[in-house]
């Protein structure tokens, strides 16, 4: 079974491939996707509570690429239903490809024979959508992370795994935690090689909910409960 | 209303529906941009209540509504619909509860509602400046919130609600003025006991 990663240049791959490394877990294919735009400055506190996290967000994924040593194909593009790009995926026999981003899967990716796995930070099919850890937050005091092959609907791909964290104690939820709580459940998954297991389960899409961006209310309602006790 | 620099909450400024706000990786500023998102809405409401002239409650302006609508009866209206839906939750009737959420989801995507829709809830036009269909939406978000608890009807409400602030000098009509005024009441309530429940100080 080949197992591989597709990046792109932005804390949630910056998360994945630094664990992916620090765990020892062996990919068979390295994809970066590279629109090469300026990296973002974090402050001193951010880098921090990063590294309190298992990661280093000053650390592009470009140089931890390089640093490690590692082989990897660049595309000079952020487009995940690019031909070029789907052409070398075909030509590779890749049975699973974990996404980090990249745009909607359109049909014709959908129909090659790799299955791509997407770490959604939301238990599913209760927290379908977007920004679901601050609504989890809110309701339920924690979060979590689905991984799922990805099919043409929202968030309703067979469910490979699933991971509950507790809500975090510092503000940096959409910087540091959302890439934590899916790079913590990535590495679980390969560890316990969940993708040889083959047992999914299967969703149904009309159950649950759709969750849209959070409104800054109540992001801030949901970021000053998780600090209130610090 | 107040604005300028100096205002945190600074989502009203703009004509939100020239040009939606698409609230993606918003700043964090800790309690006083809730204080400030507060003092906004409290502004508003003050600015509101000098114009407004009524004491009726919310249940009786919307029957009010019903009754003084032409009552030809459109299929596509979206103003029609929407005050059929009420008029049903008003009577115990929630069969109607997934058209809220198929409009709803209509308006986190597109920020725009047009003014009338085919029976599969297409667009029929592109006339998105009517502001008593945003109005009676978010009177539908509030109704569904007080039954459910579901943040997500809050979550839309507060972005409705932001647009319909963009556009205050807009909202002439004194029976939209006072749906609003009520619509904006409640809403802070909403957040209030919110803040309340997640041990958040906003005061």
């Amino acid at each position: 079974m080949r197992i591989g990663i597709i990046l792109t240049p932005d804390n949630r791959s910056k998360a994945y491939i630094q664990k992916i490394l620090k765990n020892n877990v062996l990919l068979d294919e390295i994809i970066f996707l590279n629109d090469s735009q300026k990296e973002r400055k974090f402050s001193q506190e951010i880098i921090e509570q990063s590294k309190i996290n298992g990661f280093d967000i000053s650390k592009s994924v470009l140089s931890t690429l390089k640093n490690a040593k590692l082989n990897y194909k660049e595309f000079p593009f952020i487009d995940i239903n690019n031909t070029e790009l789907i052409k070398y995926i075909q030509e590779k026999n890749i049975d699973f490809l974990i996404f980090s981003g990249g745009g909607i899967l359109k049909q014709e990716i959908l129909n090659l024979e790799t299955k791509f796995v997407h770490f959604h930070p939301g238990i599913v099919p209760i927290y379908k959508g977007s920004t679901c850890f601050y609504y989890s937050i809110i309701n339920d005091g924690n979060s979590g992370v689905t991984a799922f092959i990805m099919n043409e609907g929202l968030d309703t791909g067979d469910i490979l795994y699933q991971k509950t964290f507790p809500k975090p104690d510092h503000t940096f939820i959409d910087q540091i935690y959302d890439p934590h709580i899916r790079s913590e459940t990535l590495i679980e998954v390969l560890k316990n090689n969940i993708f040889a297991e083959k047992k999914v389960i299967k969703q149904n899409p009309k159950e649950g909910n759709t969750y849209y961006i959070i409104h800054p209310v109540l992001k801030h309602i949901a970021i000053l409960n998780c600090i209130k006790n610090k | 209303m107040q604005s300028g620099k100096n205002m945190i909450y600074s989502f009203c400024e703009k004509d939100l529906l020239k040009s939606p706000e698409k609230y993606q990786f918003t700043t964090f500023e800790g309690e006083k941009f809730l204080k400030s998102y507060l003092k906004l809405r409290n502004s508003v409401l003050n600015d509101i209540s000098l114009k407004s002239l009524k004491k009726d409650n919310l249940s009786t302006i919307i029957k009010n509504l019903i009754k003084n609508k032409n009552s030809i009866n459109k299929q596509d209206d979206l103003e029609e619909l929407f005050l059929r839906i009420i008029n049903e939750k008003e009577n115990g009737n929630h069969e109607s509860d997934n058209i809220i959420d198929v409009f709803l989801k209509k308006y986190e995507v597109k920020k725009r509602l047009a003014t009338h829709y085919d029976k599969n809830f297409l667009e029929k036009n592109l006339d998105y400046h009517y502001l008593r269909n945003y109005i009676l939406l978010n009177v539908l978000l509030m109704t569904r919130f007080s039954e459910t608890k579901d943040i997500k009807f809050l979550n839309t409400m507060l972005k409705i609600n932001d647009m319909l602030i963009s556009k205050i000098t807009s909202i002439n009509n004194k029976i939209d003025i006072e749906i609003f005024k009520n619509l904006l009441k409640n809403e802070v309530k909403f957040v209030k006991e919110l803040c309340e429940l997640k041990g958040v100080n906003i005061t």
